[in-house]
């Protein structure tokens, strides 16, 4: 029997459509597209309630790619330090400006040199809160394979200490003297003299005077105590300096004061350390007391110097006279 | 008092049958006072003696133990029967010991042999000593038993010498007339039991037998010969002849051992040491009594005999020690500079500065024994300088300094180098840096801070502070792991696997494998760092290793105990009193690790205090010098801390005390002011007076002058003026100056008072 119409239609509903080649699979005839499209509109460089003055943006242009950049924003540090002086972006500031020491740019080192000094004149506590960063930086700066980088390493060690000499020469005594005989040409890498120094067409004569000078300093505040340097007694500034009235049961004045003692830091044991010889034991001494720095210095560098520099002072000139207020001082000292 | 008690003729039957906790409480009962009673001496008491002297007789071994111990207590305990029947007691007690002794093989060999032994030795002694200080007692009693007992502990004292010889010892120093017959058979004992057993004794008997050895010098050699001339016969004999002839004679034994060691050491490298072992002393006389040690054989192709000499030299520094620390019933002279020299030479034995002798074999086995017994010699000339030391102390002052420096002679050096410590030898000497640090202590507490050989002492720092960390086992493991790796691929692998099972232990748990550090050693370093802190300013990394160590190991204990020992709590207080070169002490560390051990020093620094006597001492301020001088140090010291010391005038005052005070002044002192001003024309003198001085004073003073400004409250009839004084700089005086030219006619100046307005200015001041 044919089938009507109706039955016809019915039967339609139960058929399974076929699939055709290449072609998707037919929408049922009551599905709903349940598809969104969402959009979102984002705008780098523009902020809400963007304050002029506000710097803590600024600190990421540090790392700019483009050196003018990096040294306006040193700049532009250095002209607002009164108002930042005590404000919470000083510790990012410095953490983030100081491995510019090691940057490619001499205006960018320039900038730094000047910030520094801006920040030691209104406040030198914050550059003893970061003596270690700024050790460790002057360190690779010392060692650095760009002879333009090592020999501009010494000026930040002189500026450093103008501030923070006592922090510094307690910390990282030797680690700095080594730092500053391998820049001038004088350690010892094994047996090989001037090994540490990259070598320059010509060794500068006004390098050597700053790195002289800064050995200088070194030497000046390492191994003399405040009476020996002359201080003035009637500043009242030097007077509560002077460690003769200095409580140790006070309140510390300086940062981390229990940092010396090492009690929470694990430190790595020397493997062999007959390998090394003295020079283990002599990274591994404390030197807190000026004692300790005097016997340091003259058993291990003093010969060397004294010899190295008696050859600079027969050359002339201006490293010949620093090297002359150095020999001067080293007799004062060590007598 | 008239107790019930039971009666002892009841306790005296039970005894008989009585077995332990029986026993225990028959004997308990025994003890009470109560039965030392006259009225029962005849009765019940002479009852009980005999059951007791039944037990003691019989041959059961039971009995016998009974017996003894019962005697003991009711003899101890019950003076009665002490005096009435202790020697029949000791009687009986002695001939059961006499038998046993005889037999002493078959006793021994029983399971209870040793014991009977003990007990019968044991309790004769404790009646001996009961009756030895009764004059009446021991004469009766004691003496003309000794006779008899004495040669039967010798004979048992070559089997049992623990046991005996500390009562022969007791004997032999009080009643050294009646031993004097037995003296010979001892001494072939003892020198028996030094010759061959010595090292099989343990180390107590040991020194009782070097002590007895002396002893038997107590007796006194007989009178000079008929033969002596008449004019030799002035001379004394001392008392100590006998003793000083048995000391040096110990004494003259050093030397030959020491040139034994020239064999091992070239000593002609040194003069002043060859000197030195020339002048060595020797015994000259022929008899020497120590001459039954038998001579050392050492042989050097056998190395291991070469141990023999520092066991020779310890057993004659034991003896020498004998000699020298026993006490005698006569003064003994001791020859403490031989002995010194004997030391130094000792010490002197090491290879720091001597080489060795160019004709040795130079292999392993030698070398090995070479490198152990050197340092033994040189830790007996520790020992004996220890003993020395801590016998004498201060009589050998001016030996001490010697000693130090010969200590540094001590110290393993790496060779081939000039100061560096060799650590791995330090490790395996660490019961002799014991000793020496044990001396070291002693020596400084005698010295103190006048010492000026410091260099030894911060090596000494050194050795202590590696000593004092826990030593692992297990770090040459790790190190030497690579070469291991390659070893075990070719072993089999059944082997491997039962080695892998046990070795895993170490890799995991390495911190299982330590050796801990005992409390003893730990007072001994920190009674040594606290010397050290006390007297000298040590250079700043020492210094920073000691506090580094008292705070964590004070803080590990902690933890580990719950409290921190007495020995770190007195070093912490030692590190915060003495800071050294530090910026700042440690008392914020110290005060946290103590905080709940109420220590009084750290509450006084933490919670300073003026004493409260202090207002009631202070001067009246008329005397405006003293005050100008006052307010000058209270400016310069403004920011000092809040140390208190004694007198008012010298006294650094903390500006708010100060202050505080003031406000006490103001309140306590008016009354006694107002009497002062009270009379017109007085104070119209007065202040003329005033005047003068505080012109004088204003040109003299120095830094700070002194406005003051006088405001008259013409109100009251008292004419009481309430003044200020304000603190000023130099430039503001002269305008003051000038207006108090004008001021001083108008207004009076009675009593300068400091009043609140100080407060103001002196806080506006800073």
């Amino acid at each position: 029997m044919t089938k009507s119409r109706k039955q016809k239609q019915k039967k339609q509903d139960f058929l399974r459509k076929k699939l055709k080649v290449g072609k998707p699979k037919e929408r049922a005839s009551n599905a709903t597209n349940t598809s969104f499209v969402s959009k979102t509109i984002s705008i780098r460089n523009q902020h809400l309630d963007h304050d002029p003055h506000d710097l803590t943006k600024r600190l990421t242009l540090l790392k700019h790619h483009n050196t003018n950049v990096r040294k306006e924003t040193l700049i532009t540090f250095q002209k607002s330090i009164p108002s930042i002086i005590n404000s919470r972006v000083m510790t990012p500031l410095l953490t983030q400006s100081i491995p510019l020491i090691c940057d490619e740019s001499q205006q960018v080192r320039q900038g730094l040199i000047d910030l520094i000094d801006e920040i030691g004149s209104h406040d030198a506590e914050i550059l003893k809160l970061h003596c270690n960063i700024f050790v460790l930086y002057i360190n690779m700066a010392m060692t650095h394979i760009f002879s333009q980088i090592q020999a501009d390493s010494t000026k930040f060690l002189s500026h450093l200490l103008k501030y923070c000499s006592n922090e510094v020469v307690r910390k990282s005594w030797v680690k700095l003297l080594n730092g500053v005989f391998g820049v001038l040409g004088w350690g010892q890498v094994g047996k090989n003299e001037g090994a540490s120094v990259v070598q320059t067409k010509k060794r500068n004569a006004k390098y050597i005077n700053i790195h002289l000078n800064a050995l200088y300093m070194l030497v000046e505040y390492g191994c003399q105590d405040e009476r020996a340097r002359g201080v003035d007694s009637d500043t009242a500034v030097s007077f509560e300096d002077s460690s003769d009235l200095r409580n140790p049961y006070l309140i510390p004045d300086c940062p981390q004061p229990f940092e010396h003692l090492k009690l929470f830091t694990r430190e790595l044991k020397v493997k062999d350390p007959a390998a090394n010889g003295t020079n283990a034991t002599l990274l591994s001494l404390a030197t807190q007391d000026i004692e300790t720095r005097r016997a340091a210095f003259s058993e291990q560098f003093l010969p060397v110097v004294l010899k190295q520099i008696e050859i600079i002072i027969k050359e002339g000139g201006e490293c010949g006279k620093t090297a002359n207020n150095l020999k001067k001082l080293l007799a004062k000292v060590f007598d | 008092m008239s107790e019930e008690f039971i009666a002892a003729s009841t306790l005296a039957k039970n005894l008989e049958f009585a077995k332990g906790n029986e026993f225990h409480t028959i004997l308990t009962t025994l003890r009470s006072p109560l039965y030392i009673d006259e009225h029962l001496l005849k009765s019940e008491l002479s009852f009980l003696v005999t059951k007791i002297l039944k037990l003691i007789r019989s041959s059961n071994d039971f009995d016998l133990w009974k017996g003894c111990h019962t005697s003991v207590v009711v003899c101890a305990y019950n003076p009665l029967i002490l005096s009435t029947h202790g020697g029949q007691l000791l009687a009986a007690i002695y001939s059961r010991l006499e038998q046993k002794t005889g037999f002493y093989s078959s006793v021994v060999s029983s399971s209870h042999g040793k014991q009977l032994f003990d007990t019968l030795v044991s309790s004769m002694a404790v009646i001996i000593d009961l009756v030895k200080s009764k004059p009446t007692l021991s004469r009766e009693a004691l003496v003309p038993k000794l006779k008899a007992i004495i040669p039967t502990l010798i004979t048992l004292s070559q089997y049992e010498p623990e046991l005996t010889l500390p009562v022969l010892k007791k004997i032999l120093k009080r009643n050294t007339t009646t031993f004097k017959p037995f003296v010979n058979k001892f001494r072939i004992v003892l020198t028996n039991l030094i010759k061959s057993d010595y090292a099989s004794l343990g180390s107590k008997t040991q020194r009782l037998v070097c002590e007895n050895f002396a002893y038997l010098h107590l007796l006194k050699i007989q009178a000079s010969n008929a033969n002596d001339d008449e004019s030799q016969a002035h001379h004394k004999v001392y008392p100590d002849a006998n003793w000083r002839t048995g000391l040096l004679s110990i004494l003259s034994q050093f030397k030959p051992i020491i040139q034994l060691c020239e064999e091992i050491l070239d000593f002609e490298q040194d003069n002043e040491l060859q000197k030195l072992v020339k002048a060595l002393p020797v015994d000259i006389e022929s008899n020497n009594e120590v001459e039954f040690l038998p001579k050392l054989k050492l042989d050097f192709n056998a190395p291991l005999t070469l141990w023999e000499i520092p066991q020779r030299l310890s057993l004659l520094v034991d003896m020498l020690v004998a000699f020298i620390s026993l006490p005698t019933p006569f003064p003994i002279r001791v020859p403490l500079g031989s002995i010194n020299s004997v030391c130094e030479v000792l010490l002197s034995v090491s290879q720091k500065y001597l080489p060795l002798k160019k004709e040795l074999r130079r292999d392993n086995e030698l070398n090995g024994s070479i490198n152990y017994i050197l340092p033994q010699i040189q830790f007996q000339g520790i020992r004996l300088w220890e003993n020395v030391v801590s016998k004498y102390g201060k009589c050998g002052l001016s030996l001490f300094e010697g000693i130090l420096s010969s200590i540094e002679l001590f110290i393993p050096l790496k060779k081939k180098s000039n100061n560096e410590i060799d650590f791995n030898v330090v490790g395996s000497l660490k019961y002799e840096f014991f000793t020496v640090f044990r001396l070291v202590n002693m020596i400084m507490s005698h010295l103190g801070h006048q010492l000026n050989t410091v260099s030894v002492v911060s090596q000494l720092i050194d050795v202590a502070l590696f000593l004092s960390r826990d030593r692992t086992l297990v770090d040459s493991l790790f190190k030497s792991r690579k070469g291991n790796l390659k070893q075990t691929k070719t072993k089999q692998s059944k082997k491997n696997k039962n080695n892998e099972g046990a070795l895993s232990d170490i890799f995991t748990h390495p911190e299982l494998f330590v050796f801990k550090n005992s409390i003893d050693w730990s007072n001994e370093i920190n009674e040594f760092f606290i010397t050290s802190l006390n007297n000298w300013i040590l250079p700043s990394t020492p210094h920073i290793q000691i506090l580094k160590y008292s705070i964590t190991q004070s803080l590990r204990l902690k933890e580990e105990f719950g409290y921190i020992p007495e020995s770190f709590v007195s070093l912490l207080r030692c590190e915060v009193l003495h800071p050294g070169n530090e910026r700042v002490s440690i008392l914020p560390i110290a005060i946290s690790l103590l905080k709940n051990a109420n220590d009084d020093l750290f509450e006084l620094l933490c919670h300073p205090k003026v004493p409260v006597g202090m207002v009631y001492q202070l001067h009246k301020p008329l005397d405006l010098g003293e005050q100008e001088e006052q307010e000058e140090e209270e400016e310069d010291m403004g920011e000092r801390g809040n140390s208190v010391t004694g007198s008012y005038s010298h006294a650094i005052v903390d500006t708010k005390a100060f202050k505080a005070l003031d406000n006490l002044e103001n309140v306590v002192i008016p009354e006694p002011e107002r009497t002062v001003s009270g009379p017109v024309d007085d104070a119209a003198v007065f202040k003329k007076r005033l005047v003068e001085e505080v012109s004088e004073r204003e040109t003299t003073s120095m830094n700070k002058k002194v406005k003051i400004v006088e405001e008259a409250t013409l109100e009251t009839s008292e004419g009481t003026t309430v003044e200020t004084i304000v603190a000023q700089t130099k430039v503001e005086v002269k305008s003051a100056e000038e207006s108090e030219g004008e001021e001083d006619e108008e207004f009076e100046i009675p009593a300068i008072e400091l009043s609140g307005d100080e407060d103001e200015d002196g806080e506006g001041d800073e």
